[in-house]
């Protein structure tokens, strides 16, 4: 029998508090040691979910190729490894380190949230978010199921694809020869969404949608508000913390309006919710602390999250409350089964 | 007897096609009734079925006229969701249909859609579990089950909605015998003892014959070819897709017609009462004394972290059809790959015509070797068959004229059609034509036959001799024991990852307890096929 799933909301916690300091800046010290607290967990909990691997390797050889990219056209920085004729269009001029180190971080954070993405597939119980959210947002909790399971599907489907053509004969040896692989892919894809698609019809997926007037009046609400709270995301970013305030209070009105319509479709009933358990508590403790510090410090010390080597290469900030905060996030690893 | 389904005038074209795919249906089916839709592929056995629920039109749009009634249901009123109550549908792949990942979740998805109360969804939940005996599995994660209990789930995930019909499309064509057994036991059970209506399209008549009461023979456009009772409708259809038990009794002029090979015992043990003569048994013919081009020694394959091949050795000889069989995850799939350097070996040394498989690139080898995976339609994607062909081509030094491919497998006429739009049978031998125009001196097929109608299979077979005629060297991953009576010249069989029988077909398939053909189980001996009884 396998291990009960932990609540759905203590992962997500943790992927947001993980996941920040990647987002906000290129400061090696927190976006290193989130890498090395994603890689961690995502081999703590490597048990199922198979079929990342492809994903994980393009985001590898993505990262390997940004690097490479920085390096040639971010002609900047006081490093110089070597000068390349300047008549060469978009690579001539000088390559510097400032360039490579500023790629290896931006890879490295790419990394990052691939691995946050990759374990939540392994440990997230898709069918308990479904659960959780209201009917109205069934579809899309639904839908976002089908797609985070798609992607190792997709990756599976691409590795046969690419045996079956080089059994043929094949070896592609550029972006021009992908025609192949991608053709088939996408082929496949399509029609494994069709039959998908049928059997949700033939098993009565969507009785519990709600009439078109009353979906659009949601969905222009909830718009507002997710757009609202975009602007409130930038004036944190920008220290305005009183106009931030106002504008999150306006996005929760938005929202609270937008789902306080009950639905007129059949109402869904939940076969089983998952029990908040200690694990859950653990892990959603650690990391809303780990989130809080790192907001605090991102209000009042946005350097800790910044590094800018260009035009000269400067040591980033280590800000030892940062670096505490990324480490709680390991806090998946001390409720492992 | 009340109509649980009625067709009427009922006819219907997709979405800018200009043929029809149902032509003016006029039938119904009775309620109780295990009903079994048969017939060439492309006859519109899916589209019917899915008028049922209504599937067709609602989800695939085209032109639909007439009206279907279930259970005084006009489902061109109503949509498949608002049917699900009615009607209960399960798909050909299993795995295409799920959305959850635990059995007892995907039991109750359904239900939580239509907002049935927790405690009805419970007590639902554990009733169908015991109907289609999986409730030791309630808690399971649906990707480690085997074929035949996922198929289970599918149709326990059904019948949680209490439907009035059951719709299966070609159940068991994705499942090993022993998956198909356990399916099919269980629709019995649920005809027998629910009263449930019960509606199956299926190639494999040989599986299902004995469970169902009616019989509807499909000819094109959906039109009723011929109907009845098996017993009425078998001695009309092509000998090729009549079962061998059938075969046997048909030719023998047995009366009841078998249609189980227990049927067929009682039929043998008067011939032989009666004194009825048959002639002595075949025996298997020598193995030809040629040097082997695919010789496998010590060979060891992990996948997965666990070890699927353990030591095996293994030849095939120019001219040779060998058959690989065994349970799923016996290791054919990884022997057939660990051939053609797609699987890396852990140990041992594959050598194809003197190439070491190891030091070779796929790609090199893919000039002497074809293999044919068991989704094969995915490895299509040029804009015609013609095309296809000439991709292969462009990879090779040599190899066959495409006409001539093209017209051995039945699709002379396919050259400038898009691959896409071919039937999925057609499409399996697009894809065989764009191995077998490389011209490979060995071909790997894996599972070729699934969900291949009567037709397809017996041309498949005409193409395997000739190419064995040709001196190529075939392996052939298939569970397929009727197809391996006919046409091949050495079984292996495969167990936990290691030879546990290899020689002759009729040495190693005869009295086996799963590997024994239907003649077989009803003669014994070295018996195997229809006509060597007959």
């Amino acid at each position: 029998m396998r291990t009960a799933p932990i609540d759905p909301r203590a992962w997500f916690i943790w992927a947001i508090a993980l996941a920040l300091p990647p987002l906000v800046g290129r400061n090696p010290f927190p976006v290193v040691t989130c890498a090395v607290v994603a890689g961690a967990v995502a081999l703590g909990y490597r048990g199922s979910g198979s079929g990342w691997g492809t994903v994980v390797r393009l985001a590898g050889w993505l990262a390997a190729v940004g690097v490479v990219f920085n390096v040639l056209t971010v002609h900047a920085g006081d490093w110089v490894i070597t000068t390349l004729p300047d008549w060469l269009p978009l690579i001539g001029g000088p390559l510097t380190w400032n360039a490579a180190l500023f790629g290896l971080v931006s890879g490295i954070a790419l990394m990052t949230v691939v691995l946050i993405g990759v374990t939540l597939t392994r440990v997230l119980d898709w069918v308990a978010v479904m659960r959780m959210l209201p009917d109205r947002f069934a579809g899309l909790a639904a839908v976002g199921a089908i797609a985070w399971t798609l992607v190792p599907q997709t990756g599976r489907a691409l590795t046969e694809i690419r045996e079956a053509q080089v059994a043929r004969g094949y070896q592609p040896r550029g972006v021009r020869d992908a025609g192949p692989l991608v053709v088939p892919l996408l082929a496949g894809g399509l029609e494994r969404a069709t039959v998908l698609g049928e059997a949700l019809e033939a098993r009565a997926f969507g009785s519990s949608a709600t009439a078109d007037a009353t979906r659009r009046r949601e969905g222009f609400l909830l718009l507002l508000a997710v757009t609202v709270g975009v602007v409130a995301a930038y004036a944190v970013m920008l220290r305005a913390v009183v106009l931030a305030a106002v504008l999150l209070a306006i996005a929760s009105i938005l929202t609270w309006l937008a789902l306080r319509t009950p639905s007129d479709g059949i109402g869904r009933t939940r076969y089983r919710r998952i029990a908040w358990d200690r694990r859950a508590t653990v892990i959603a403790g650690a990391s809303a602390v780990a989130l809080v510090g790192e907001l605090v410090v991102l209000v009042t010390s946005p350097g800790a999250f910044a590094w800018e080597p260009y035009p000269s290469m400067v040591i980033p900030v280590a800000n030892l409350l940062v670096l505490g905060c990324i480490a709680l996030l390991l806090a998946p690893l001390a409720v492992q089964p | 007897m009340t109509p649980a389904v009625t067709f009427n005038a009922v006819s219907f074209a997709y979405p800018d096609q200009a043929r029809t795919a149902l032509e003016a249906i006029d039938w119904g089916i009775a309620e109780g009734e295990f009903t079994l839709l048969a017939g060439p592929s492309g006859g519109g056995k899916s589209t019917l079925l899915r008028c049922i629920n209504g599937l067709v039109p609602h989800f695939s749009g085209g032109r639909f006229g007439g009206r279907v009634m279930v259970f005084g249901q006009d489902t061109t009123t109503y949509p498949p969701r608002a049917m699900a109550r009615t009607v209960g549908f399960v798909f050909q792949d299993p795995e295409a249909q799920f959305v959850t990942q635990r059995v007892d979740d995907e039991i109750a998805f359904g239900m939580e859609q239509l907002g049935v109360p927790v405690p009805t969804m419970r007590k639902r939940v554990e009733e169908v579990l015991d109907i289609v005996g999986l409730a030791a599995l309630r808690e399971r994660e649906i990707a480690t089950l085997s074929g035949g209990e996922r198929q289970r789930v599918a149709v326990a995930a059904a019948l949680a909605l209490q439907p009035k019909v059951l719709v299966l499309d070609e159940p068991t064509s994705q499942l090993d015998p022993w998956g198909a057994e356990e399916v099919l036991t269980a629709l019995g059970r649920l005809n027998d003892d629910l009263g449930l209506t019960i509606v199956l399209a299926e190639h494999r008549l040989d599986r299902v014959v004995a469970f169902v009461d009616r019989m509807r023979l499909l000819g094109d456009g959906g039109m009723v070819a011929a109907e009845g009772t098996p017993r009425d409708v078998l001695p009309l259809m092509h000998r090729m897709a009549v079962p061998p038990v059938a075969q046997v009794g048909l030719g023998r002029g047995w009366s009841p017609l078998p249609l189980s090979v227990k049927d067929g015992r009682a039929a043998v043990r008067r011939d032989e009462a009666a004194g009825v003569l048959i002639p002595p048994a075949p025996l298997d013919a020598g193995m030809p004394a040629l040097a082997p081009v695919v010789r496998a020694s010590g060979l060891s394959a992990a996948h997965g972290g666990r070890t699927v091949l353990h030591q095996v050795d293994f030849e095939v000889r120019p001219g040779e059809l060998v058959a690989l069989m065994g349970r799923n995850g016996s290791g054919k799939t990884t022997l057939l790959r660990s051939l053609n350097g797609l699987h890396r070996v852990q140990q041992g040394r594959v050598e194809v015509l003197g190439r070491d498989v190891a030091t070779t690139h796929p790609a090199e080898l893919a000039q002497v070797i074809g293999y044919v995976p068991q989704n094969p339609t995915q490895m299509l994607f040029a804009e015609t068959v013609d095309a296809e062909l000439a991709f292969t081509l462009s990879h090779r030094a040599g190899g066959r004229d495409p006409m001539e491919v093209l017209a051995l497998l039945g699709l002379a006429e396919a050259g400038g059609r898009h691959p896409r739009d071919l039937s999925g049978g057609e499409r399996e031998r697009v894809a065989l034509a764009a191995i077998l125009v490389g011209g490979p001196r060995v071909l790997l097929l894996d599972e070729p036959t699934r969900g291949m109608d009567a037709e397809a299979k017996q041309r498949l077979v005409a193409l395997l001799r000739h190419l064995q005629a040709e001196g190529v060297a075939i392996v052939m991953a298939t569970h397929d024991v009727e197809l391996v009576a006919t046409c091949a010249s050495r079984v292996v069989l495969l167990g936990d990852g290691r030879v546990v029988a290899d020689g002759g077909p009729r040495a190693t398939l005869s009295g086996s307890m799963t590997f024994a053909t239907q003649v077989n189980k009803l003669y014994g001996g070295g018996y195997l096929v229809p006509e060597d009884v007959l």
